[in-house]
């Protein structure tokens, strides 16, 4: 790039880029000051409102090209202040939508394909999915206070309907009991998925809409078909956030398609609030704090009215009364780093880049256990964050936490 | 002679700096007032501020309320609210209510200028003002700076009294967000007000650091670029960024804040405090008024006016002026007030005689007795300039029935306005300007001199004498006041390839030739609009105003017509203040491309072969140079005086270093001249948009009302005499007078004095070596002894 000669865009893109008024951008730096990967030392120099100008200009294949679009979380920080509100994580995943998917960064577009034509990302067979079930079932059964769990595999007619995501079946399958504990203990009437239970989304992570609504749409269809009365989504923040968005087209286009849906959050509350389940507070004496998934808080606040904040604080304030907030919290709170496909996808120092800010928050909340309510989160946090700035800190799903706490009777 | 018009009262509702000058202009010009107010004083917001900019008159409000609750002309209600209003212009009823009991009355007219209020903060969740104990507010800052206050003037934070080190603000905070501050209009006055705490704490303690970080600094008005200068110069350092978040720093209370600067990287600092630059919002209340009225709001929710009607409200017989008119500075505030008691005069006679205070009734502290002289008032104006500001005053004062003569040195009326195609907003001008210039023209009241000029002048208030000369003839004409609207002069740019390429314009020709033969721009595939041609550089500090506007327009204009053209404004700030800004974002959302550029990086242009013009121009973002081909560039060429020395002279007004006359030290005087009895409108006082014209036209019309409609005024009094004994014709007097006043006769070799021109100031008194002048009623003798009385009694 020596100079720059403004080039003609084509019209599809030109009706998006009006859709998000990139051109009603002041070129003010707001978005540069809070996003987590300005100075990224591995970017060449770009930065987010480098790269809005770039596509004012006209260098569509420049960006396509760059990394940057592909190292950003879609976090949203940028248009929660952004004086002109522009829709930049939208911009950025049209625009990760118009790399060739043989270009696609990492394991990211193998992953998409493999879950369309397996219903997972890692294209795990059904009976290895089953033999891993069956396992954990059986374990949980030698747990105390479990034994008799059964597993409701593609039960009509359940309340609701769990979602796992094929890194829990393939190598973290203990992290899907504190789920199982919970819905053993409120009685829950919850069923699992025979096929297509894949609970993250990398449509979403590769500007795949196509992929995204498919996903979403298996989801709908299990609902309808086993005449479930209430989706949970997905915990993943772009896996839920890629369902609510393909449902909400859905209904859109057709309203049979239409289905209940809820966050883990709302299910876990109303088993605490209907006395469903019991937590015990004294089991948790250190200091906690809450970690805000973008997608779960700011984007969804965004993008559909209401954010998961007080919710999953409600549910800690349950299980601790050691509480603790980091600055900035909330609406205004720091990605992980590893949103928006950056924790499966390739850039690892970037990864390790991004978390920088979090990693900075947490530290000066004092805090000694970090909760999470996003598997991505959770990973960054714990299996990176922690090593990389010295945080001295457990890092736990919030799910985690009320099973850990649970009065069984 | 308004024996035919309609008689009444006016009701004022808002007691700030605009509604109290409506009321005053208003009651001088023989109208019964009605000042209602919410609030238990007058004085509106000036009085929570500590200094205003450039010239302090926060304690000039005080007397000015006096002045207001003095007046027997004005009814001033207190802690009142409207309630209700029925009627129609001419004859409305109105209900308010104070805190005991409700009021019914009757006014012709009624003024709105219930003004505005600071945005509340409390929404930004990134500048957690409500958490951090020392992130104040503007509004709270001055509070803080004010001698009166709790800290005796000295600037402590709130969270532990500390003097603080390091200071920011943070501008557009309620302003030009669309997203947490919810109004995209940009409120005007912040980036001076900032500017200017942040020099009066930099004056006081020189070793504080004081930071503003800013999108587009908006030092638009007269003096503006100046004082940004000195700021500079003080060490008040300016950021380009607007900031994303202010975090707490860890264990003490401070605020880092972390920004991108302009070349995209992370700079992080700390300070002692953060102020933010909070916009103006319309009262509420008044919204809530203006609603219930019936008047239409703007986008932004002030009260809309249109640039030809500045002070009209959408219905007859109510007017608005100061912020809730739009966002404006104290002296906007002020001339709107009284242009609105001009288009109130136009159709309403008064119902009192005027009531201005006499000067005999001011205090008198020696046993010598003032001598006033009752002088009969020429009830007739004269105006010299025929522009949009000259013949809006004429009109106005015509309207009235006071005999108006026009001196234009041109051979037509109509002067700049003539090669002026639409306002901003884009409102045609041409068709606004016929129907004045027809206007004018045909009025029976008006009388008017083409291709001449004033040759002399003399008298003073109520009383002059003017010369006019044309080549054929002079004639002299005596007249009460008078209006100088002569209006400046378009820079011919000596840079850009100007005059060397057909194809590179300047902004008024452009705009001529977009009168006439739009056609030959609309065409072009790729169009440059180079800002800032001559202004803020070298010889001319300052800014010309309405070039950013005008390409905005222009470019708007042309998009407009053919989408697939791509336009470049290339500028240095982008002042688009007010409600402007909405054209601005029009602008940008349409896909004009705008480049800033610096001083050290100006663009290049030049020429290729067969004359093909190439722009290049360093991107401020990706840092890179942009290389375009214009089908032509328009310059947008500075505004300069057009050399009113010679007026200046006869009219004993002065000039400033730009060549621009100079209003009245008092900042409450916008219009004024230093000389009683003149007054000033249009570009001759500084570059300005038309509707701003329009406004200080017809509010020199408004304050010459108060002139013209006594039959008699007094001259003398408190003024200086000469002992013609005593002096010798030294020249000290004639040099000092800040008026212009003292004339020293080369035959007589003594000085005279006009008991009419002199402002009794003293300050020919205290320099006149021979100590031959003295101001009557106080002589070192009468002072002394009053000295001596006071100190014994």
């Amino acid at each position: 790039m020596e100079v720059i000669q403004l080039k003609p865009i084509t019209a599809e893109l030109k009706k998006v880029l009006k859709k998000v008024d990139l051109n009603a951008c002041l070129t003010c730096s707001t978005c540069v000051g809070g996003c987590i990967v300005t100075d990224c030392p591995q970017m060449d120099g770009l930065d987010i409102r480098k790269v809005l100008r770039m596509l004012a200009y006209g260098m569509v294949d420049e960006v396509v090209n760059s990394k940057f679009p592909w190292v950003c979380t879609g976090c949203g920080r940028c248009v929660h202040a952004c004086p002109m509100k522009i829709d930049i994580p939208y911009l950025m995943k049209v625009i990760k939508g118009l790399r060739d998917r043989d270009k696609v960064p990492g394991i990211l577009h193998k992953g998409v394909e493999k879950v369309l034509a397996t219903g997972n990302n890692m294209g795990i067979p059904e009976p290895v999915y089953f033999q891993v079930l069956e396992m954990v079932e059986e374990e949980m059964n030698e747990e105390e206070g479990f034994s008799g769990f059964k597993l409701p595999i593609d039960k009509n007619d359940a309340d609701v309907v769990f979602f796992p995501n094929s890194k829990e079946i393939a190598a973290d399958s203990d992290d899907m009991k504190w789920y199982w504990k919970i819905f053993y203990a409120a009685k829950a009437d919850w069923t699992i998925p025979k096929e297509n239970w894949e609970a993250v989304d990398w449509g979403l992570f590769t500007g795949n809409d196509e992929a995204s609504m498919t996903l979403a749409r298996r989801k709908i269809d299990f609902v309808k078909n086993r005449n479930i009365k209430r989706m949970i989504l997905p915990d993943c923040g772009g896996g839920s956030m890629g369902c609510r968005t393909g449902i909400e087209k859905w209904k859109a286009k057709d309203s049979s398609l239409s289905v209940d849906y809820l966050y883990i959050y709302e299910i876990i509350m109303e088993y605490i609030k209907e006395g469903r389940i019991k937590v015990d507070k004294s089991k948790n004496t250190k200091r906690h704090v809450w970690h805000d998934s973008c997608k779960h808080g700011r984007e969804v606040e965004r993008l559909f009215g209401k954010g998961m904040y007080d919710e999953p604080r409600w549910i800690l304030s349950q299980c601790t009364d050691n509480i603790v907030e980091m600055y900035p919290t909330g609406p205004n709170s720091f990605c992980c780093g590893a949103g928006g496909g950056m924790w499966p996808g390739p850039y690892k120092e970037e990864l390790a880049y991004n978390g920088a800010k979090k990693a900075e928050s947490i530290k000066n909340s004092g805090a000694e256990v970090v909760v999470t309510g996003c598997s991505n989160c959770r990973d960054q946090i714990m299996r990176n964050l922690k090593k990389k700035y010295n945080l001295d800190v457990e890092v736990k799903y919030i799910w985690q936490l009320v099973a850990e706490s649970l009065v069984l009777e | 002679m308004s024996n035919e018009k309609i008689v009444g009262s006016v009701m004022v509702v808002g007691g700030g700096i605009a509604g109290m000058q409506a009321a005053l202009d208003l009651a001088n010009a023989g109208y019964s007032v009605y000042l209602v107010e919410k609030s238990s004083s007058i004085g509106g917001m000036i009085p929570q501020l500590h200094r205003t900019y450039p010239i302090c008159i926060c304690c000039k409000i005080d007397s000015r309320g006096v002045e207001c609750l003095s007046n027997p002309n004005i009814k001033v209600l207190l802690d009142s609210e409207v309630i209700e209003v029925n009627g129609e212009s001419g004859n409305f009823q109105a209900v308010v209510r104070d805190k005991d009991r409700t009021i019914n009355l009757n006014a012709g007219a009624i003024v709105l200028s219930a003004g505005f209020e600071p945005f509340d903060p409390s929404g930004y969740d990134t500048y957690a003002y409500a958490q951090f104990p020392n992130i104040v507010t503007s509004v709270e800052l001055e509070a803080l700076q004010k001698p009166t206050g709790t800290n005796q003037g000295i600037l402590r934070r709130p969270s532990d009294n500390k003097e603080p080190e390091k200071i920011a603000w943070l501008q557009c905070v309620g302003s030009r967000d669309i997203n947490q501050g919810d109004t995209g209009a940009c409120s005007t006055v912040c980036c001076m007000y900032a500017l200017k705490e942040a020099l009066n704490i930099k004056d006081a303690r020189p070793r504080i650091e004081v930071s503003i970080f800013y999108m587009d600094l908006r030092a638009h008005g007269k003096g503006f670029e100046n004082y940004t200068n000195q700021a500079l110069a003080k060490g008040v350092r300016l950021i380009r960024s607007r900031v994303h978040t202010i975090d707490p720093v860890p264990g003490s209370d401070d605020l880092r804040i972390q920004y991108g600067d302009e070349h995209g990287h992370l700079q992080t600092e700390s300070y002692d405090m953060v102020v933010l630059s909070v916009g103006l919002k319309p009262a509420r209340d008044a919204v809530a008024l203006a609603e219930k009225l019936g008047v239409n709001l703007d986008t932004n929710h002030f009260v809309q006016t249109r640039p030809f009607e500045p002070t009209t409200t959408s219905v007859p017989g109510i007017f608005v002026c100061g912020a809730l008119n739009g966002p404006m500075d104290i002296s906007n505030a002020v001339t709107n007030a009284s242009a609105v008691v001009s288009q109130i005069g136009a159709y309403l006679g008064p119902t009192a005689s005027p009531s201005k205070a006499k000067p005999s009734e001011i205090l008198n502290i020696s046993a010598e007795p003032i001598n006033f002289m009752d002088v009969p008032v020429k009830k007739q104006a004269l105006v010299v300039g025929g522009g949009v500001a000259g013949m809006e005053s004429a009109l106005t004062l015509a309207k009235q029935g006071y005999p108006v003569t026009i001196v234009e040195k041109n051979n037509q009326l109509g002067g700049h306005a003539l090669f002026v195609s639409k306002t901003w907003q884009g409102y045609c001008v041409p068709d606004y300007l016929m129907r004045l210039i027809n206007e004018v023209s045909n009025h029976p009241k008006i009388e008017i001199h083409l291709e001449s000029e004033i040759v002399k002048n003399s008298g003073y208030v109520g009383n002059f004498k003017s010369a006019i000369r044309n080549s054929q003839s002079a004639i002299t004409v005596e007249h009460g006041v008078t209006i100088l609207a002569t209006g400046a002069e378009i820079t011919k740019p000596t840079e850009y390839l100007y005059g060397q390429n057909p194809n590179v314009w300047n902004w008024s020709d452009f705009d001529e030739q977009m009168i006439n033969d739009p056609g030959v721009f609309e065409q072009a595939k790729t169009a440059v609009f180079i800002q800032c041609v001559g202004s803020r550089e070298n010889e001319r500090q300052y800014c010309s105003k309405l070039c950013c506007s005008f390409a905005v327009r222009k470019a708007i204009d042309l998009k407009t017509k053919n989408p697939e053209m791509n336009i470049y404004v290339l500028y240095r700030e982008m002042r688009t203040y007010g409600d402007r800004e909405d054209i601005y974002k029009q602008a940008r959302l349409l896909g004009v491309m705008f480049i800033r550029y610096t001083l050290e990086n100006k663009p290049e242009v030049c020429e290729k072969d067969e004359g093909i013009l190439g722009v290049t121009i360093h991107d401020h973002v990706l840092d890179l140079p942009v290389i375009i081909e214009p089908d032509f560039i328009c310059l947008q060429s500075a505004i300069v005086s057009q050399g009113s020395e010679k007026l200046a002279k006869l009219f004993k007004v002065a000039l400033d270093k730009d060549g621009f006359f100079v209003e009245s030290p008092a900042k409450l005087k916008p219009i004024d001249a230093m000389t009683e009895g003149v007054f000033l409108a249009g570009m001759d006082l500084s570059p300005k948009s038309i509707e701003e014209s329009i406004a200080q036209g017809q509010a020199a019309a408004g304050r010459a009302m108060g002139i013209l409609s006594r039959s008699t005024i007094q001259v003398g009094g408190v003024v200086a005499k000469v002992d013609e004994e005593k002096c010798v014709g030294c020249l000290t007097c004639v040099r000092m007078c800040p008026f212009q006043v003292p004339i020293v006769d080369p035959n007589q070799r003594v000085a005279s004095i006009e008991p009419g021109l002199c402002r009794g100031c003293g300050i020919c008194v205290s320099e006149c070596p021979g100590k031959a002048i003295s101001v009557v009623g106080f002589s070192d003798q009468q002072l002394i002894a009053r000295t001596e009385s006071l100190l014994y009694s």
